[in-house]
């Protein structure tokens, strides 16, 4: 025990000391006149008269019993009443309490049942708990039997036999029950001062754990504080959701972001606030599986105003008050979606261009060698008669030229599909006979290199198309040609047709190539990049070839697309729309 | 300054408080005591001669209604038990009521003491006829008809137990050729005079 909780032990103590000897006063302060009005009674029933001749007055008892006991009785009482816990006090009543106990032994004429009043005294006085109350009630006790043994004994002893021992018999029992009483005021005494201990064990407990209790509000309201000032400083938007996507907390970033008011949105949910994009809406999603650990996500919110805007959420649950939440950080990325756009299309340009170059590049190659070949030879051929030489030589001029030709023709139609003047004639014809004068076309291209070309036709009757003729020919050449020219020796070129539903055919090449890598089939119809080049395969080609079939097949109103493994093969896939009724009526 | 002041004349209070309650309690016992210890006056026998024969007499006169007589009755029986039948024993009841069928308690005890004579008489025949004054005055006649004892069987009033009377009776039945006077204890046979 501290020196500060013996201190405070010993004032509670004397506090409770205090109240004890005030509350067995005023006890006394009750008692004492009860007692004196019990012995007016007994000498009044005993002893009411005494008689002279046929004439009676009040026995002199009962004033002895009026008298004495106002003596004895009001002194005490007052004292008792006015001031209670006073040592004079408790001393009187415990001397006064034992004369009480003289008097009603008197008037009882000595009677020994009333002997029993005084061990009765001597236990109400121990309810002071104070041995000292004992010691002038015990010598009362001791006096009265002494003196009262040797005048008059039969006064008290009820006779006059034995009244020199009894006078130590009856004073022993007294010592007897002081003894006893000793014991139990000790017990007492010791009791009190252990609550005390308690006590004051106990307030200093409390204090210690008021002052904890103090000092963690104090942290706890500056940790609120910081946790405020964190969360309104922030540059992201701020919310703590529960688990239904009720908004429980928000920051003023939230409010600006969302055009909101703070108040509004504390009476907002998460689904009023999420725009879902195609029906995904991954910040509910989130909330409802409640991860523990914390993730962060795309999604997308809407304003106020109704406008959408996309968010980086970084999330993380939290337990508040024994509840789980789910703390998130949306930042508004709108600028750099932007920024990421525009780095996209930079590099696309970039990539464009750069293409164009090694185009450019290669163009004047190729634009270069037919030319010095059909400038060479033409200088060659210079003479009045070619023999069979020069004829062959001519031979070569009319290829470059052709090729020349059709290079320029290719680039010319870009132009054209890039600045919308590209002319289609639509007409109904069947499609195989188109793909058939294709296949002869390449066919000389497939001998030399033992490339197997096959067409596999539909099932029952023959594919009616509604396209341009001359535009399904120039793109079947055109894939064709790509199929035998990517393809491994000795491979294969299969070309299907079958009739889709809703008016629709679909006419696939598929060959046995090298195929195409994943991370490059977003450039197969880029104009300009020849992904063979980066293959490392030595095909001649301009790279316009897949870009002009696929936007001249979409403007017949068909898709071109394609599905590629590397290393076995890719199928080139024609939709086309067929003919209708009143179409082949026409025709 | 002023506290010491305070606090010694609170203390001369208690002091004196103490000292006049200690005295008044003091008289009030000396008062009762003084009631208590004072005989009524000392009477020699006035009454007829005692009849003369083989039997000790004794005589006590009694009033009836005297709370203090109950212990000179309750001796009375304590001496018949001791002496036995050889002694004949009378008490006569004066006071109000004091005929056969009184209801008085001194009465009631009386008769349920055994061998006991009880008489009645007018007040003035007790004055008279035996010269006693105090309830509670006992003779004592040999069989030869002297007084042997006078005086009262209880030392104080009221107060039962041994006492020189009884003591004295006791012995003189016993053979001794003593002859003892005591003094008596008890309510006033006698109704004072009232002035008119």
């Amino acid at each position: 025990m501290t020196d500060t909780a013996q201190i405070r032990a010993s004032e509670l103590y004397s506090a409770q000391r205090e109240k004890l000897n005030k509350n067995t006063d005023r006890l006394f302060g009750i008692l004492m006149p009860v007692q004196w009005v019990g012995a007016i009674i007994w000498a009044v029933a005993a002893t009411p008269a005494s008689w002279t001749g046929t004439d009676s007055f009040i026995h002199p008892h009962v004033w002895a019993a009026v008298v004495l006991g106002a003596l004895i009785t009001i002194p005490a009482s007052l004292l008792a009443i006015f001031w209670s816990g006073s040592p004079v006090t408790r001393y009187s009543i415990s001397v006064c309490q034992m004369l009480m106990s003289g008097l009603l032994i008197h008037v009882s004429g000595g009677r020994i049942e009333t002997h029993f009043h005084i061990f009765g005294s001597l236990a109400f006085l121990a309810f002071y708990r104070d041995w000292r109350m004992l010691v002038p009630a015990t010598l009362a006790v001791a006096a009265d039997h002494l003196l009262r043994g040797i005048f008059i004994p039969w006064s008290i002893y009820g006779s006059i036999n034995g009244a020199s021992w009894r006078f130590v018999e009856h004073s022993g029992w007294v010592l007897f029950e002081d003894v006893v009483l000793l014991v139990a005021i000790a017990r007492g005494v010791s009791e009190m001062k252990a609550i005390a201990e308690r006590q004051a064990l106990l307030e200093e407990a409390n204090a210690n754990t008021e002052a904890t209790v103090l000092e963690r509000t104090k942290e706890l309201r500056e940790s609120e504080e910081r946790f405020r000032a964190f969360s309104e400083q922030a540059v992201d938007a701020f919310f703590v959701f529960d688990r239904d996507g009720e908004i429980l907390t928000v920051n003023e970033q939230a409010s600006k972001d969302l055009g909101y008011g703070r108040e509004q949105l504390l009476r907002m949910n998460l689904c009023q606030l999420e725009a879902s994009a195609e029906g995904v809406s991954p910040l509910s999603d989130m909330l409802r599986a409640m991860p523990e650990d914390s993730l962060t996500i795309e999604a997308q919110l809407r304003r106020q105003d109704g406008s959408v805007f996309p968010v980086e959420v970084r999330a993380g649950q939290l337990r508040l008050d024994g509840e789980r939440r789910v703390l998130a950080l949306a930042r508004d990325v709108t600028e750099r979606k932007r920024a990421d756009q525009a780095q996209r299309a930079k590099e696309e340009a970039e990539r464009a261009n750069q293409a164009k170059n090694k185009f450019l590049s290669r163009m004047s190659h190729e634009l270069r060698t037919p030319l010095n070949a059909v400038i060479g030879f033409a200088q060659l051929l210079d003479t009045p008669e070619p023999n069979d030489r020069q004829a062959e030589y001519a031979t070569y001029i009319h290829q470059a030229g052709t090729h020349l030709l059709k290079l320029i023709n290719e680039v010319l139609e870009i132009s054209k599909i890039e600045s919308g003047n590209i002319s289609i004639s639509t007409e109904t014809f069947h499609a195989d006979e188109v793909i058939r004068s294709a296949i002869d076309l390449t066919m000389p291209l497939a001998t030399e290199r033992e490339i197997k070309i096959d067409m596999v036709p539909g099932e029952g009757e023959r594919i009616l198309v509604h396209a341009d003729r001359q535009r399904l020919y120039q793109v079947a050449i055109n894939l064709l040609s790509n199929a035998v020219k990517y393809n491994r020796p000795g491979g294969s070129v299969t070309i299907t047709m079958e009739r889709l539903e809703q008016g629709r055919a679909l006419l696939s090449f598929t060959d046995t190539g090298i195929g195409i890598a994943e991370d490059m089939a977003c450039r197969v119809f880029t104009p300009f990049d020849r992904l063979g080049a980066d293959q490392n395969v030595s095909t001649e080609g301009t790279g316009l070839g897949l870009s002009l079939s696929k936007n001249l097949v979409e403007a017949m109103g068909g898709t071109l697309t394609f599905k590629s493994t590397v290393g076995v093969g890719s199928t080139f896939c024609v939709d086309l729309e067929t003919a209708t009724q009143s179409q082949l009526l026409a025709a | 300054m002023a506290v010491i002041v305070h606090r010694k004349f609170r203390k001369g209070a208690i002091v004196a408080g103490l000292a006049i309650w200690g005295l008044a309690v003091s008289g009030a016992i000396a008062c009762l005591m003084k009631w208590e210890f004072t005989p009524g006056p000392q009477q020699a026998w006035s009454g007829p001669a005692p009849i003369k024969g083989n039997r000790w007499r004794l005589l006590m006169v009694a009033h009836t209604e005297c709370p203090c007589t109950a212990a000179s009755l309750e001796e009375l029986r304590d001496v018949l038990r001791r002496s036995g039948p050889p002694l004949e024993a009378t008490v006569v009841f004066t006071g109000p009521d004091a005929t056969p069928t009184s209801d008085a308690a001194n009465v009631k005890y009386a008769q349920s003491i055994p061998y006991l004579h009880i008489e009645f008489c007018k007040e003035s025949e007790a004055v008279t006829s035996y010269n006693a004054h105090v309830s509670g005055q006992t003779f004592l006649f040999d069989p030869r008809g002297r007084v042997r004892f006078s005086g009262g069987l209880t030392t104080t009033r009221g107060e039962a137990g041994p006492s020189v009377g009884v003591d004295a009776i006791v012995r003189i039945l016993g053979g001794s050729d003593e002859t003892r006077n005591a003094p008596v204890l008890g309510c006033a046979l006698e109704t004072p005079e009232k002035n008119p």
